[in-house]
């Protein structure tokens, strides 16, 4: 169980360590999310938005963050395969789909919390918001990230297996559609009643909606 | 016992509603510690047997057990105990030879400090030390070869599923991975399955075979029962001092023709048989033999006498009756 588990992690963390296009999704894309963001909240208070508008703004980049890494591993357990056409190897191996699923998905946790420490660590100093002093409470809300996350990474997996490489281009534009129905940059209550429907049955809703209540009576340093 | 066991197996691959049989009822026995080759021309569903046997297609129909295990209950077991090794084989770019060994070798569930041990007894007997820690997209066509063995033979398995594993390599690195593979079958008392291109290696390697057609098995046994079977001519080549008037050679019996080209080539039912007569028949007419050579009808020969294409003796043969 341990060997086979592990040999996901030990890929991937081969591969990405390898690959500066990987390694900018932990140490790149996040601060460019966080900035570009973070900047443009601040601009709209400046032009009279209300303040706690860049803190909700802030717990969505943040967390969109740890989603999008998450999803990304699981993703990225066959899509590794499939780009190196060596997908037939992996299904002849010993390892099973609780195997594949646990080790893509600990490579997904390792990689989410890292990058979440490192955003919220630069959200503190560019931005003085604190998001280290709840992280009790944010743990609970972080984990239904991930699980979502990893849920619907694995809905693409199966899919790039049973179907066609050519849903691939699925990992980034799901990403995309949860993120505009979970209200990452703003309350679900903004969007459209049809739209509202489907954001309400989204766990990442609720999460992302409980992080930014929490936050949005903190004050910015 | 048999290692492998396939009755009245079946595959369909559906292509816009329409079924096209990959294999059309195959049944095949295989036994244990036994070199079995799998010939065929291409899409004959050589490959498709072999990916069901190694459970990574499921059949149609039919029933297939592996190492006695039925391979639709009990994939996940036959898995653990088979290699599979295809040519042409592609691994992750970035990772280097010894990584890709370890990453299988974690994959099967191979324990330290024995997977330690297994990845450096494969890349000092491969051949691959001083490319072992290269990336894979470093390494030339047959350094990338060896290392598809190498990772087919990590799990040390009891059944060897390869397909084509020499495919594309020259002859040098081919009889490396050849002997490689031998050696390791006289060691460890594996069974294996072999589909190849190359015929040559397909009768060096293995006593029993079957030849694939279209989804049938259309002949299998021993090479040499089936030679004897098609009764393909073995051909005796000889240097002569002169080669006029040699007719005559024809109305000896057992020889179906005679040619001449590069010295005489005379198509024999059997080549050891008629040796004797046709040298004193020769002698007898005072021709000098400069040279001879027996050649013994190949897998070649077989292979394409089976699959209803006609070989080079056939060809052979025809020219030569019309020249003689």
């Amino acid at each position: 169980m341990f060997e086979e588990t592990t040999s996901y992690i030990y890929k991937q963390w081969k591969i990405m360590s390898r690959r500066p296009g990987e390694l900018a999704w932990i140490f790149v894309y996040p601060f460019i999310g966080l900035l570009s963001i973070g900047i443009y909240a601040f601009f709209l208070i400046t032009q009279g938005a209300p303040l706690d508008s860049i803190l909700y703004v802030l717990v969505g980049v943040i967390s969109w963050n740890f989603y999008d890494v998450s999803q990304r591993a699981i993703t990225f357990g066959i899509t590794l395969d499939i780009w190196s056409n060596c997908l037939r190897h992996s299904f002849a191996g010993n390892s099973r789909i609780r195997h594949f699923i646990l080790g893509n998905s600990v490579f997904g946790l390792i990689s989410s919390v890292l990058t979440f420490f490192l955003v919220a660590a630069a959200g503190l100093l560019v931005f003085g918001f604190n998001l280290f002093s709840a992280w009790l409470w944010l743990i609970p809300n972080l984990l239904i990230v991930f699980i979502f996350a990893t849920g619907i990474g694995l809905m693409i997996d199966s899919l790039l297996i049973s179907q066609s490489e050519k849903y691939m281009s699925l990992i980034w534009t799901m990403t995309g559609v949860i993120m505009i129905f979970s209200g990452v940059y703003y309350p679900a209550s903004v969007l459209p009643a049809p739209m509202q429907a489907v954001s309400q049955i989204l766990p990442t809703t609720h999460a992302i909606n409980s992080m930014g209540i929490l936050f949005r009576s903190r004050t910015i340093a | 016992m048999n290692a492998i066991e396939v009755s009245n197996l079946k595959k369909c691959f559906r292509s816009d509603k329409k079924c096209i049989w990959a294999l059309k009822g195959i049944d095949l026995k295989i036994k244990k510690g036994e070199i079995f080759g799998l010939l065929g021309p291409n899409g004959a569903g050589k490959t498709t047997l072999i990916y069901i046997l190694s459970t990574l297609l499921l059949p149609t129909s039919g029933t297939a057990r592996v190492l006695g295990l039925d391979i639709e209950k009990g994939g996940d077991e036959i898995r653990k105990r088979t290699g599979l090794c295809f040519g042409g084989s592609f691994f992750y770019w970035d990772m280097t030879a010894r990584e890709i060994l370890e990453y299988y070798g974690r994959l099967y569930g191979v324990k330290n400090p024995e997977r330690k041990k297994r990845i450096e007894y494969l890349i000092k007997n491969l051949g691959i030390s001083k490319f072992s820690n290269k990336y894979f997209s470093d390494l030339s066509t047959g350094m990338r070869q060896k290392v598809a063995v190498a990772k087919s033979l990590i799990n040390e398995p009891e059944v060897l599923f390869l397909d084509e594993p020499t495919a594309g390599l020259d002859v040098e690195v081919s009889i490396d991975v050849r002997n490689f593979i031998i050696d390791m079958i006289k060691e460890r008392d594996m069974t294996v399955i072999l589909t190849s291109h190359s015929l040559y290696e397909v009768e060096e390697m293995c006593r029993r075979v079957a030849i694939i057609n279209r989804g049938n098995i259309v002949e299998e046994g021993d090479i040499s029962d089936i030679k004897r079977k098609l009764r393909i001519p073995d051909v005796i080549h000889l240097y002569l001092d002169r080669y006029e008037n040699i007719g005559f050679l024809r109305s000896i019996p057992g020889v179906k023709g005679v040619a001449v080209t590069d010295g005489v080539f005379i198509s024999v039912d059997s080549g050891l048989k008629r040796l004797n007569s046709i040298t004193k028949a020769l002698k007898s007419r005072k021709f000098r033999i400069k040279d001879l050579e027996i050649k013994k009808a190949s897998l070649e020969d077989v292979f394409l006498s089976v699959i209803g294409q006609r070989g080079p003796r056939h060809m052979l043969g025809e020219i030569w009756r019309e020249n003689v």
